[in-house]
């Protein structure tokens, strides 16, 4: 009687534990999921878009001249107009962000509320950006690779400094 | 009956090193993920190495390390679940144990996969095949990559949880013999056949060469 009771006790505590691994696996997945749902389940306001196409661009537009940078002879025929995308998108990011395109507008945006709340904070990350960004379309022009290696940084870090502050975590 | 059982070597030093290595390199992955970015890279290159050893010392290491020798059909593995309050202490990893090892393998070959292809969201910081795929895809690989972290996560969970479950349930102390490579527990039957040295040497050699040809394509 004593085996058999164990047994099955621990026949339920095996259950449980596979139960408990299976409910992790299903609320990661679900997580993920439900975001998508709820991202085509509203329009997207045309701003958003917009501002969404931007960021990817930049974020293209610098990756292509790290890949480029990161190699022994950069090529500058292709830094330079990435270089200068990217300091007109920059200077584009205050249009980016109307009023009424906020998380709390019921808008689905990974942009945060700080964007609308700390209006002086968000300007100044963004004149950071768009100050680095002249700095290496200048660099770009000069061709001066070893000048961008060391400025890529300083453009990296803007980026992360307005993404730590203005949007969600990732 | 009295006195202390035998020991009896069961874990070769590569296969101990290699796992206690993969531990402490995936915690330091974990901790520098999106902050040290440089050391996280590194790590991930560590691991990279660690497991493509992992998967030769898999055929040609010491007899416990073979996936031959511990890969078990479903019919083994069931049978070993059934009976697992009573089975006898397995020499080197049993039938379950053996899936478990199989999917901690797995999920560190698709993280280091997905790593080597992510970018992060500044367009910044990327592994060395991100310069082979564009922007957007990168950032997709760069979810992916925290996606399967997730479940890294949960079967390391279950491996320590099993862990506990054999010093619970069964008396047994499974870390020590990974520390020494020795197991006193009683009843213990099997003998670890090592592999010769030099088959150490040309496995850290395989290693080392295809992590270096990787870093080098970014």
């Amino acid at each position: 009687m004593t085996v058999q009771s164990s047994s099955v006790s621990w026949r339920s505590a095996r259950r449980a534990l596979v139960g408990a691994s299976l409910a992790l696996l299903v609320a990661a997945c679900g997580q993920q999921a439900s975001e998508e749902v709820a991202a085509s389940d509203a329009p997207v306001p045309a701003a958003v878009a917009e501002r969404q196409e931007g960021f990817k661009a930049l974020g293209a537009s610098f990756k292509l001249i790290n890949d480029q940078l990161k190699t022994d002879a950069p090529d500058m025929a292709q830094i330079v107009p990435a270089a200068e995308r990217m300091n007109v998108l920059a200077s584009q990011i205050p249009g980016w962000f109307p009023a009424g395109t906020g998380p709390d507008d019921g808008v689905k945006t990974d942009a945060l509320a700080t964007v609308w709340t700390d209006p002086d904070g968000f300007a100044a990350a963004q004149t950071r950006l768009a100050t680095a960004t002249t700095r290496l379309q200048e660099l770009a022009i000069a061709g001066d690779a070893a000048g961008l290696r060391e400025h890529v940084k300083m453009v990296g870090a803007s980026c992360g400094g307005c993404h730590d502050n203005f949007r969600v975590e990732q | 009956m009295s006195g202390r059982a035998p020991r009896v070597r069961v874990w070769d030093l590569p296969t101990r090193l290699v796992h206690w290595a993969l531990a402490v390199l995936v915690v330091v992955a974990w901790l520098t993920a999106g902050e040290r970015m440089n050391i996280h890279r590194y790590a991930g290159y560590g691991i990279l190495g660690l497991v493509i050893f992992r998967l030769y010392w898999g055929v040609v290491g010491g007899s416990t390390a073979r996936f031959s020798q511990f890969m078990k059909g479903p019919g083994a593995v069931l049978a070993y679940v059934r009976g697992w309050r009573g089975a006898p202490a397995s020499f080197g990893h049993n039938p379950l144990g053996a899936l478990s090892v199989l999917l901690l393998v797995l999920l560190l070959i698709s993280q280091v996969g997905l790593g080597l292809f992510a970018i992060d969201i500044n367009g910044m910081e990327s592994g060395p095949f991100a310069r082979f795929i564009d922007f957007e895809t990168g950032r997709q690989a760069s979810d992916l990559h925290e996606l399967n972290f997730r479940l890294l996560q949960a079967a390391v969970a279950l491996h320590l949880v099993a862990i506990a479950a054999y010093a619970v349930f069964k008396r047994r102390n499974l870390v020590k013999p990974m520390v020494t490579g020795q197991d006193a527990t009683p009843g213990l039957e099997g003998e670890l056949r090592p592999a010769p040295l030099w088959r150490l040497v040309v496995g850290v050699a395989i290693a080392v060469l295809v992590v270096v040809l990787i870093a080098r394509a970014g």
